[in-house]
């Protein structure tokens, strides 16, 4: 039951997802496509605070449904994994990037580096000021923020999208999706747990923020899982494949650099290293407000590596990845019901998610206590 | 009336003014003669491949004239006249190369008309810095080396030169 209340609800957000069109950009023409636009964005723009409650109510559903998926038998006794993967993996594509506006600097990045052949770490989308996605892009005003790992990369969704505004989108998220995948594949290659798998798959942080949003996060992650994995392996090609893997995740975002250590430790378990790359992605994802923001989507990060950790042991990891992504996918309801960045927003933001890690560790410190004094 | 004194300034500091940014020169780097001169220099060749792009060549020629030109004006005011007037050369040579930059630029479809802007502010505020050397400095100046003949060089003709190009290529800006 939990599986199709989890399907019903993406779909949901995915049909609300088209009521965030930026009110600047055209997915298509027609009567009935205008008469649809009109009514979610009349919804989105017009009720914020309804559409706030329908996006909590959306998420609470889909972390209760994920629990129960990742604690129960359900997921085996409705469909297979992998269907049940597929299935939420389309849902969620073709959703639109309702949460954020990267995917559009992602796709005017490459339009200035392949479309106009400037160097984007030069030249900034705004100094083409006759480009028409200018006036539904965010961060225009800025240099590549990405290293040259993504920029090389995003050629081939560039090139596979460049027919029009909607390709372009469904290319990346699409790409992105092939990460996904390959992350997906890793999980099941090292651990042979279809509950690892589906931990990382059906995890709703990781569905909005990689199928949905198509953040380039999670092409960091497999570069550098991947690096890691050939790394470990004794052939010196091996070795060499993995460590350009790895320099390359580097250079998608810079973040993975925290992994370093990993490869001086040739005798540590995949399982240890596993546990270990998670508390090191979670320091970086910590300090990165130091730079701008904690972004939910950088949860990816150690998300990736707790996938790894063996999931029968129902490990404090995977307890608290929980209840953070949870509390991370909050911090959208401010932004959504004010469609502000500034005032009280980030007051109720950080509020919202502070509460459910909070609830957390009190939860266990119960638990904790209840076994004690049971003793 | 210190105290109304005190008022009138408190609030001609509070009222909003229009500031008009001109095009702002660099500071003076690494001059001839100093030990990472060299180095600067192979640097400003160095980057030159990452500059790819009409629009990111435009900036690479316009940075380096500006900084030559820069250069060309802190080594006039030493009277190092030789390495100035080489100096001069180079900002001549880079500020030539910009406009067939914005041609091709507009060329590929880019709105160049800012950078076209910057372009002519770059070529008044070269000019007023020429100007102003070419009334400072001497017209002709003949340096002897040790060991050598003496050398003229014609100071007003060069900065007249340096001029005159500015003011062609500023007068071809409005058709971009």
């Amino acid at each position: 039951m939990s599986g199709l209340v989890f399907i019903g609800a993406g779909l949901l957000f995915s049909v609300l997802s088209y009521g965030f069109i930026d009110p600047n950009l055209s997915l298509g023409a027609g009567s009935l496509y205008e008469s649809l636009r009109q009514f979610l964005t009349g919804f989105v723009y017009g009720k914020p605070l309804l559409a706030a409650s329908l996006y909590a109510a959306i998420v609470v559903v889909l972390f209760w449904c994920y629990r129960k998926l990742l604690t129960g038998k359900t997921l085996v006794r409705i469909v297979s994994a992998r269907r049940y993967i597929a299935a939420v993996f389309l849902i969620f594509l073709f959703s639109y990037p309702a949460l954020s506006y990267d995917i559009f600097n992602y796709i005017l990045t490459s339009k200035v580096a392949f479309f106009y052949r400037e160097n984007p770490y030069v030249v900034m989308p705004v100094e083409i000021p006759n480009e028409p996605a200018l006036s539904y892009t965010r961060a225009a005003n800025k240099l590549a923020l990405y290293g040259p790992t993504w920029i090389t990369l995003s050629a081939l969704p560039y090139a596979a999208g460049r027919l029009s505004v909607i390709t372009s989108i469904l290319s990346f998220k699409l790409f992105a999706g092939l990460f996904y995948s390959a992350m997906l594949y890793f999980i099941y290659r090292k651990t042979k747990r279809v509950e690892n798998v589906v931990f990382l798959a059906t995890n709703p942080l990781v569905l909005f923020e990689v199928l949905s949003s198509g953040h380039n996060d999670i092409a960091m992650m497999v570069l550098a899982v991947g690096g890691l994995i050939l790394w470990n392996r004794k052939a010196p090609s091996m070795k060499i494949a993995g460590m350009v893997l790895y320099i390359s995740s580097v250079l998608v975002k810079g973040a993975t650099i925290a992994l370093i250590p990993l490869f001086f430790f040739p005798r540590m378990t995949w399982e240890k290293k596993s546990a270990v790359g998670f508390w090191l992605m979670f320091a970086v994802f910590l300090v990165s407000p130091l730079r701008e923001e904690l972004y939910p989507w950088y949860a990816v990060w150690w998300l990736s590596f707790a996938a790894f950790v063996p999931f029968a042991k129902r490990s404090f990891i995977h307890e608290f990845s929980f209840a953070v992504s949870f509390s991370l996918m909050l911090r959208y309801i401010p932004w959504i019901a004010t469609r502000e960045y500034g005032g009280v927003t980030p007051v109720i933001r950080e509020t919202l998610s502070l509460l459910p890690v909070v609830l957390f560790f009190a939860w266990r410190y119960r638990n904790a206590l209840v076994k004690k004094l049971s003793l | 009336m210190a105290a109304t004194a005190f008022i009138i300034g408190v609030i001609l500091l509070l009222l909003p003014v229009s500031v008009h940014a001109d095009y702002v020169l660099p500071y003076p780097g690494a001059m001839p003669g100093n030990k990472v001169y060299k180095i600067s220099r192979f640097i400003d060749r160095l980057k030159q491949p990452f500059y790819f792009g009409s629009i990111a060549s435009y900036k690479y020629h316009l940075a380096l004239s500006d900084k030559y030109l820069v250069e060309a004006k802190t080594l006039f005011e030493y009277k190092q006249y030789l390495l100035a007037q080489d100096a001069l050369h180079r900002s001549d040579a880079e500020f030539a190369e910009v406009p067939k930059l914005l041609a091709s630029a507009k060329a590929e479809g880019k709105d160049m008309r800012n950078f076209a802007r910057q372009f002519a502010e770059a070529a008044d505020a070269h000019q007023s810095v020429l100007i102003k050397l070419k009334a400072d400095l001497p017209d002709l100046f003949r340096w002897t080396p040790e060991k050598a003949e003496a050398v003229d060089i014609p100071i007003a003709d060069l900065l007249g030169q340096s001029i005159h190009l500015r003011e062609m290529i500023r007068a071809s800006v409005p058709r971009l």
